[in-house]
């Protein structure tokens, strides 16, 4: 009886094959870490420490982007050498004829490519490290984000990897199973996108519930993109990491699984598992089917459903084929599968009908009054949809931006219960049921918030013709939660207090701008918020006759040519926080403001 | 012993095995012949634990070889298409197997390699076909297991290595425990090595019987009778196979023992009649035209 193989002479045997592999490694990370700090470092020697010392951590911290693209290349390149014999029938004669157990032979390929990875890794990190002490940054100021950041890129690498020696297995063809890996990292992307599209197309009446889930959650990619971001920005990342951590094992049990049931015959074969083509088959060519339809329709100018329905169908047909022949490589067996090709086919034409026709009702939904506790409405080209915000946090020299709002967001932070205006616009919009811009007259984009009183929260837009829409917002305007959501400065939203203001911006698109600080930002604050709320709808939409021709007049600029801006700053002992308002009105007969910012600039000429 | 216990295997529509039972014993060279596409490569691949079957299984002394590393360990699997690893040499891949199969002897292969004028050192990818099928036997002959399973093993090389490496083998079987099971569709070439046959026709074993018993068991027989009456008597006494008279010459198949079918001959005081050696071909040949296929056109 022979005595069992140890598994680290399995692993030195494999690693001795694998030479091209060290030397591609080791270029790749000595390029990324020693010497892109060096060049980094060598460029700022002439700024200051804290400079370098940012450069030195956007190389080694979370955060770099560049790196988890890095990861994602290195690993798919190893999983395809580790994992290429799986491919080949004269490499599994003698792998799988060895007295060595599969998942034994898998695990000491896959540890392998990654001790491989992290030694050389680390090595270049730990190089970079001191590349950056030679340049004068403090290795005591590196050495937390150098570890964050080797122990980040780890977690990314084996995600990656495990995915992609999950493609190996699944596939009996290397060059399939980077079009697979493409698949695993394209996929979910690829699906949002075109369901979007198509409830676009659909649910006219669609906001924001129906964008499914941001696209970065639906590939690995994306995943650790998000959790790359949030770990250096401190914007959420825990559920990022979770769902690394998960996919990771998750690609792990299937590929344990997969190397025990792979069928050495199937080498050189298109799939693995043969029995998986057909659905493999309606999973691919059925979005792709959807994609066609929707480009055919999309490029018709007169946007005729038919188009649609042509479009899907050819798709399916072409695609089909398409898939076959990477399947079998034989044209005569182009229409094989028949049964999915019906399926597919069947499965997209009842999914456009249900969107095209709105058979679930989507689009005339509409709650009882009673069933609705609180709305919120704004509108894409009504009051305050120019003014737009954002927040930046800096946080270890290290800036982030935290939150961004536009009119859309505004929705979520003013609502009324007093809402009989709102719901007498909506049943307006439904009599009309006018679809977008392109309808007869002139109409307007209103967006809709409904909080349900089971909690619910849904979300709709309609166009509405403007003269409805105005006569409305006129209404609307005489309410503070209505003005509080077109300019959120009006707010009781601490971030916005005036203690926490640092500058008054006055912003002319031809000209120099006029910074104001301190106590005569302060002052030009309290009396632009007063005056705003003064001021009738018609007032601040109305833009006075001679202040449209900003062209003529360029001696005097103010009014229509100006826009404010409003920055605000809070610090505490680890962050600074500046939150920005953009796009407020300033028109000429906002009077008093006027008069004050032309008090502080004459003061200081 | 290996047992091979109702196996099936099927390759989408295509049937390559279909329902094999053999065993191999030990202590014999076993002989799996078959045309091309007839199911020996399969087979053996099976028996190596590379393909799992549908149905059956194959047992080395008593274990199923599927996934089971101390069935494995008893094996070496020559495929016809030996994979080496990139820029190998002979050394690098026996220091592969070293680890592989502890008992490998490294010394004994470098004598071998050095006997056969090949070089230790020297890249694979360099070597012609038939070298590269010596050191792939060779590599498979120290490994020191129990089975050396070659598929097509002996194709490319030259008469004097076929003998070099028969002679091996023989010296093997004799040292220690040893069984080679060879494949080949080439008759002529496992007629003086094997002492067991098999012979395997799409998919099913047809015959599987030791060639000596196959040997003393049929017989041909050239003869001249005088009369023609006589020749239609030992026609109907004897049990024969095939018969064919060309002038006054007859020659027949028959079974039996040599001196049975002689004493049968000689009572009919012939004017000529001796014993001429049979091919494995002929045998072959003889036994499935019994068995009702007809496959004389297809074994080369």
């Amino acid at each position: 009886m022979t005595s069992k193989i140890s598994f680290l002479k399995l692993m030195q045997e494999d690693a001795k094959r694998r030479n091209w592999m060290l030397v591609f490694l080791t270029v790749l990370f000595f390029v990324c870490y020693p010497v892109l700090m060096m060049i980094g470092l060598d460029n700022m020697m002439t700024v200051n420490d804290a400079w370098r010392e940012r450069v030195a951590l956007e190389v080694l911290a979370p955060g770099n982007i560049g790196m988890a693209l890095v990861m994602t290349v290195a690993a798919a390149m190893i999983a395809a050498s580790e994992f290429a014999y799986l491919h080949s029938k004269e490499k599994m004669d003698l792998y799988y004829s060895i007295p060595v157990r599969r998942k034994k032979l898998f695990m000491s390929g896959y540890m392998t490519g990654f001790l491989m990875f992290v030694g050389i890794f680390v090595a270049s990190e730990i190089l970079a490290v001191l590349v950056a002490a030679a340049k004068g940054v403090s290795p005591s100021l590196l050495w937390l984000p150098f570890l964050k950041g080797s122990v980040l890129h780890i977690i990314e690498f084996l995600f990656i990897y495990s995915a992609a020696a999950f493609a190996m297995l699944f596939t009996g063809n290397t060059v399939i199973a980077v079009f697979g890996m493409m698949v695993i990292a394209g996929y979910g992307p690829a699906v949002t996108v075109i369901t979007e599209a198509y409830i676009d197309l659909g649910f006219y009446t669609a906001l924001k519930t129906l964008r499914i889930w941001e696209i970065s959650y639906t590939t690995p990619v994306g995943i650790l993109l998000y959790m790359e971001r949030g770990i250096s920005q401190g914007t959420p990342w825990f559920g990022a990491a979770c769902m690394t951590l998960a996919g990771t094992l998750a690609f792990l049990v299937a590929d344990f699984w997969m190397c025990t049931h792979h069928k050495a015959e199937c080498g050189g074969m298109a799939l693995t598992f043969p029995k998986t083509e057909q659905i493999l088959k309606i999973l691919m060519v059925l979005p792709g089917a959807l994609a066609v339809g929707i480009a055919a329709y999309s490029m018709n100018g007169a946007n005729q459903y038919y188009w649609l329905f042509a479009g899907f169908i050819f798709g399916v047909l072409v695609l089909g084929m398409l898939m076959e022949f990477i399947y079998h490589r034989d044209v005569k067996l182009a229409f094989a599968h028949k049964t999915g090709t019906a399926v597919t086919l069947v499965a997209g034409i009842f999914m456009i009908c249900a969107l095209v026709f709105d058979w679930p009702g989507y689009n005339h939904w509409m709650p009882e009054k009673e069933k609705i506790k609180a709305m919120s409405v704004c509108s894409r080209s009504g009051l305050g949809s120019a003014v737009y915000g954002n927040c930046y946090i800096t946080e270890n020299q290290m800036q982030s931006l935290e939150t961004l709002h536009d009119i859309e967001n505004r929705l979520d932070m003013e609502q009324t219960e007093q809402f009989d205006e709102i719901y007498d616009l909506v049943e307006k919009a439904h009599a009309e049921k006018k679809r977008g811009y392109s309808e007869d007259g002139n109409v307007n984009e209103m967006l809709v918030k409904f909080i349900l009183q089971n909690g619910k929260t849904e979300y709709r837009r309609y166009f509405i013709l403007d003269d409805v829409w105005n006569a409305a917002e006129e209404k609307l305007w005489q309410q503070s939660w209505y003005q509080k959501l077109c300019y959120p400065i009006l707010s009781d939203d601490p971030q916005y207090a005036e203690k926490k203001l640092t500058e008054v911006n006055l912003s002319y698109f031809y000209g120099d701008d006029c910074v104001m600080d301190g106590e005569d930002a302060k002052e030009v604050y309290r009396i632009y918020r007063k005056e705003l709320t003064e001021k009738t709808m018609q007032e601040i939409k109305t833009i006075p006759s001679e202040e449209k021709n900003f062209a003529a007049d360029t001696e005097n600029m103010d009014g229509y040519n100006c826009e404010l801006y409003f920055s605000f700053e809070e610090k505490t002992k680890d962050k600074r926080i500046i939150c920005q308002e953009y796009g407020y009105p300033i028109q000429k007969d906002f009077t008093e403001t006027w008069k004050k910012i032309k008090e502080i600039q004459k003061k200081s000429r | 012993m290996i047992e091979v216990t109702g196996v099936n295997k099927m390759f989408g529509e295509i049937k390559a095995l279909d329902n094999i039972v053999a065993t191999i014993q030990e202590g014999s060279i076993f002989g799996l012949i078959g045309t091309n596409g007839a199911g020996k490569s399969t087979l053996l691949r099976v028996i190596s634990g590379v393909l799992k079957p549908d149905t059956g299984m194959a047992l080395i002394d008593g274990e199923n070889v599927y996934e089971n590393p101390q069935a494995k360990a008893k094996i070496f699997f020559l495929p016809d298409n030996a994979y080496f690893f990139q820029n190998a040499t002979a050394k690098t891949m026996a220091e592969y197997y070293q680890v592989i199969y502890p008992q490998f002897d490294m010394e004994r292969f470098r004598e071998m390699v050095s006997g056969f004028g090949l070089e230790f050192t020297r890249k694979l990818s360099t070597f012609s076909k038939g070298m590269k099928r010596q050191v792939a036997l060779l590599l498979g002959v120290c490994a020191g297991t129990k089975y050396l399973i070659c598929d097509e093993s002996f194709d490319g090389l030259d008469p004097v290595v076929r003998q070099a490496v028969k002679s091996i083998f023989a010296s093997e079987i004799m040292k220690r425990d040893f069984t080679p099971i060879i494949a080949s569709h080439n008759l002529r070439e496992l007629e003086d090595i094997c002492d067991h046959v098999g012979l395997l026709y799409k998919g099913g074993i047809l015959l599987s019987k030791e060639l000596e018993e196959m040997k003393y068991h049929i017989h041909k027989v050239q003869c001249v009778f005088q009369n023609a009456g006589d020749e239609e008597e030992i026609l109907a006494k004897l049990e024969v196979l095939q018969h064919e008279k060309r002038g006054s010459v007859m020659s027949i198949v028959a079974r039996g023992t040599k001196q049975d079918i002689l004493m049968a001959i000689q009572e009919k005081s012939p004017i000529l009649a001796e014993i001429l050696p049979l091919t494995l071909e002929e045998i072959f040949i003889s036994e499935t035209e019994v068995a009702g296929y007809d496959i004389k056109n297809f074994i080369s």
